[in-house]
């Protein structure tokens, strides 16, 4: 205790000689950790898979949002021009679409199913939009019974060299309930049940809306050949 | 001629976005991301909120504990070996302390030691 007092001024010599060194060493390795960091960073995050940057982004972290807007941005957006046929609305729908994903993100169970869950998501805020609007009950539904169509006879129509703008207008030009059980059918690979329970109508109206969707389509992309 | 594919298909269905359409995306995400955070923050620290008096009893107990251990230390040393330690010290260490620093050391008084020390100081 005594030796202590008499000792409490001595200081140690080690690092307090060089403060200005200390200082300097220090600064470049925070800058040399900073370097390091920000050029695997974009390489490190672009190599996650969806469901590690749904994890992340669940406890609020904005890299790995980035980088599933980057990998799904266009096909949502798509996907929400295709159901509405309308690019303003389409466009306000994309965006309360990324805002569900973010709120949603600590719900994410579907392991390895990111992209049908953001496309479910996409497609319950486009039909409920849809509604809002009233523009699918004014066209009636004819649930006749008719032949199965499969998603193959679809994409038989079309070449894969297709213009594909020309494509996308054929799709555009098909009356609203055919292009939106076409459009979910093709993108989401959903059955006739959960079509018709997502459009509030039964499983032979779904195959009727299909079967004339094709039809459609069909003719559509045959005018524009012709 | 060779049919569409489904990654053809996916290729229709995509349309590129504008760049004020990314721009208000990303804003909307990054405001919704801050709500989120600090939703978070708050719920991190609320838990504390219900245990806080008892970690302030423990934290008052463990200091206690840590002065009375001092005390109870400090008084299982001997007489003896506080008065051999004072005349290890040499001439020029002794001269380094000051009487009034010694006071301050309530222990010594209890055991006679400065008394003593002043003693042979004076004499010397």
């Amino acid at each position: 205790m005594i030796f202590n007092l008499a000792t409490a001024n001595n200081v140690d010599p080690g690092w307090e000689f060089f403060p200005s060194f200390r200082d300097r060493v220090s600064q470049l390795l925070a800058d040399c950790l900073v370097v390091f960091h920000k050029s695997l960073t974009p390489l490190a995050l672009k190599q996650l898979t969806d469901d590690q940057c749904i994890k992340r982004l669940a406890v609020g972290e904005e890299d790995p949002f980035q980088v599933l807007f980057e990998r799904y941005g266009d096909l949502v957006f798509g996907y929400c021009v295709k159901l509405l046929k309308d690019r303003e609305r389409a466009e306000d729908a994309s965006q309360d679409v990324w805002v569900k994903v973010i709120k949603n993100a600590k719900k994410y169970k579907s392991q390895g199913k990111f992209r049908a869950w953001l496309l479910q998501i996409a497609r319950n805020t486009c039909f409920s939009l849809f509604r809002d609007m009233k523009k699918n009950r004014a066209e009636d539904v004819d649930d006749h019974e008719v032949e199965d169509v499969t998603q193959e006879s679809i994409l038989d129509l079309m070449s894969a060299e297709e213009d594909r703008e020309r494509v996308k207008k054929c799709i555009e030009a098909l009356p609203d309930n055919q292009r939106m059980a076409l459009v979910v059918w093709m993108t989401e690979d959903k059955s006739y049940e959960e079509i018709a329970e997502q459009m509030d109508t039964s499983v032979s109206a779904v195959k009727s809306l299909l079967f004339r969707g094709r039809q459609s389509l069909k003719e559509l992309l045959g005018e524009a050949h012709g | 001629m060779k049919p569409m594919d489904k990654k053809d298909w996916e290729d229709i269905v995509k349309e590129p976005m504008s760049e004020s359409l990314k721009a208000r995306t990303m804003a909307r995400a990054r405001q919704e991301l801050d709500e989120m955070r600090e939703q978070q923050s708050r719920l991190h620290w609320a838990w504390l909120v219900p245990i806080l008096p008892a970690l302030g009893a423990l934290v008052l107990f463990v200091r206690q504990r840590q002065e009375d251990q001092t005390k109870n230390s400090v008084l299982l040393v001997s007489d003896d070996e506080y008065l051999d330690a004072w005349t290890q010290l040499s001439d020029d260490e002794l001269a380094g302390l000051d009487h009034e620093m010694l006071r301050d050391l309530d222990l010594l008084e209890d055991l006679d030691v400065l008394e003593e020390w002043d003693g042979t100081t004076t004499e010397s």
